[in-house]
């Protein structure tokens, strides 16, 4: 039970006295970030050494995944023309990968290897990443006047008898502003801490459910597959379609 | 103030914690697999020749169900029998993290729980009425229920913390952190349980009517319950402020008054808009699998439908940090 949270923090640059600002750096996280990024840029790199059009086992998988990410990017966008849709796919399909990589990496059983989704830093970061790009995206489709309106609430535009301008309406942005402001930072709060509590308990289950039952390993076994692999998937693939969802919505 | 011996804190913690976390957690797994196995019986007697599918489609989702029971023992275990961590040292404290613990644990499970019964039960039904994808249904059943599950896993990270980090001695405001976080994350994962669960329900039910649009229907579900998930994310939130982030609480009575009145703040106010937001997912849910070709256009209503009906949580989580900082 001691292992829960114990991380390796760097609070000083290594061998000085310079303090690192923000309570030092997660090196383990860092680090297992770094290691699933390796991984996952040999496997792709590996899958499509000899491009053929007779595809070889690891393109064919590679293809595969790709395609599948294509038709789910263009699903959920619906922009006019794949080029665009494509921008988008690059960022979806690596997300994607790099979480499912992320979530499976406890399964290493060896003390260094330990999930970088289960350290609210990483998945913070993820997060603020996709909230960053969706604004961005809504900023460029609508203009900076039109998303800053879109924020002043549904009753802005609303309009009396003759065609001016309402009072009530302009008054009622008082109201909606700050709570569609802090909606947009609920939405990252909402989507980091549920991949992190999920990923983070998930383990917590395991050590415990290991500690309890001791010799009678299957079940952990069991609670192994079930927690890393099937939790992390479903976990993995509802991080990405929200952040594709945050995307879509600010760009219509 | 109360005075006890130490023994008399820690036996008055630990039974309390435990009954609360058995009882409460035991209840809503209780009615899911009722639910379950409700459906799965007139089920049957609409299509006897499948008792086979249907007896292991029932049995599975209430196993699943049951999961959530699960975690309420395991906490219940550590309640009991988790060693003090300076025995001599034992006083309100340790009640206060066991007593959380158990709130925490047996309001979570109890929203799971009951959540868990919806996608199991429409399983069943579906199972009969369309046998030939049972395997499909069953699937998307699993798959619900293991995402509805989270609400229960957040208040189970929340209680064991709660349970490793106990501190020696009485003083109110620590006992009103650990109060006031189980309330929190329990109470606020009951509405977020039984939301998922139903949009989970609904999507189990449309799927086994209209087969063909699985992956459109699996895409709103996973949306809907990540939404339907957020007052626990909120309740999370709170109770993790409150155990690792408060600097400087008031001491006294005023503290203690300070930390429960936040938890009661954030963990009522979000049973309501889980519950709401899975009315709204779970028709939603119903309607992708018929119109899959709309799935855009009911991915939006959803979404907007479920932004104002999440906008009473909001309000909640404001009241909350209001009182933590503030006031």
């Amino acid at each position: 039970m001691e292992h829960i949270g114990n991380r390796l923090v760097w609070y000083y640059i290594p061998f000085t006295d310079v303090e690192i600002p923000m309570g030092g750096i997660n090196v383990m996280t860092v680090f297992n970030t770094l290691v699933v990024m390796a991984v996952l840029f040999t496997l792709c790199r590996l899958g499509v050494r000899r491009f053929a059009m007779e595809p070889t086992r690891g393109q064919y998988a590679v293809e595969l995944l790709a395609g599948v990410f294509d038709n789910l990017v263009a699903a959920s966008l619906e922009l006019e023309t794949r080029e665009k849709n494509r921008k988008f796919f690059y960022l979806i399909a690596a997300l994607f990968l790099f979480l499912l990589l992320s979530n499976f990496m406890s399964f290493l059983p060896t003390h260094y290897f330990e999930e970088p989704t289960a350290d609210i830093n990483c998945t913070m970061g993820l997060g603020l990443m996709g909230m960053a790009i969706a604004t961005y995206c809504a900023i460029k489709a609508k203009g900076v006047k039109g998303y800053i309106e879109e924020l002043m609430g549904p009753l802005w535009h609303q309009e009396d008898a003759k065609g001016g301008a309402l009072i009530a309406g302009k008054l009622s942005a008082l109201f909606f502003f700050p709570l569609n402001i802090i909606g947009e930072i609920a939405k990252v709060i909402s989507i980091s801490f549920r991949l992190f509590g999920n990923i983070t308990g998930g383990g917590i289950i395991i050590i415990v459910i290991s500690h309890l039952v001791w010799n009678f390993s299957v079940l952990s076994i069991g609670m192994d597959l079930f927690f890393i692999f099937f939790v992390g998937t479903v976990q993995a693939f509802v991080f990405t379609m929200l952040t594709l969802t945050y995307i879509s919505v600010a760009i219509k | 103030m109360i005075d006890l011996e130490p023994q008399q804190w820690e036996y008055l913690g630990r039974y309390l914690g435990a009954g609360i976390a058995l009882g409460l957690g035991g209840l809503g797994a209780a009615l899911g697999m009722g639910n379950a196995a409700g459906a799965a019986s007139s089920a049957m007697m609409r299509q006897p020749a499948q008792q086979g599918e249907l007896r292991r489609t029932m049995l599975i989702g209430q196993a699943i169900t049951g999961d959530a029971s699960i975690f309420a023992l395991v906490v219940g275990l550590f309640i009991l029998f988790f060693p003090a961590v300076q025995p001599e040292e034992i006083g309100g404290n340790f009640f206060a993290a066991m007593l959380g613990a158990g709130i925490s644990i047996g309001f979570g499970a109890f929203g799971s729980g009951l959540g868990c019964g919806w996608p199991a039960a429409n399983a069943c039904e579906g199972v009969a009425r369309n046998p030939r994808r049972a395997g499909q249904t069953t699937q998307s059943m699993i798959i619900g229920q293991a995402v509805a599950q989270s609400p229960s896993i957040f208040a189970l990270v929340v209680a064991l913390i709660l349970i490793v980090r106990q501190a020696p001695g009485t003083d109110l405001p620590t006992m009103g952190v650990c109060i006031g976080a189980g309330i929190a994350m329990g109470v606020s994962a009951i509405g977020s349980g039984m939301g998922s669960g139903q949009t989970a329900g609904g999507a189990v039910l449309g799927l086994s009517r209209w087969p063909k649009s699985y992956t459109v229907t699996l895409r709103t579900m996973l949306i809907g319950q990540a939404v339907c998930e957020t007052p626990a994310i909120f309740g999370m939130l709170v109770a993790f402020i409150m155990m690792f982030a408060m600097q400087d609480i008031p001491p006294g009575i005023l503290g203690f008054a300070h930390m429960v009145a936040a938890g009661i703040a954030v963990g009522f106010g979000g049973i309501g808009p889980g519950i709401g937001s899975g009315m709204t997912s779970g028709p939603a849910c119903v309607m992708a699998a018929t119109y899959p070709r709309r799935d855009t256009l009911i991915l939006r209503t959803m979404l907007i439908g479920q932004a104002v009906a999440q906008s009473t949580a909001i309000y909640a989580l404001i009241i909350a940090l209001a009182i933590l900082y503030v006031v």
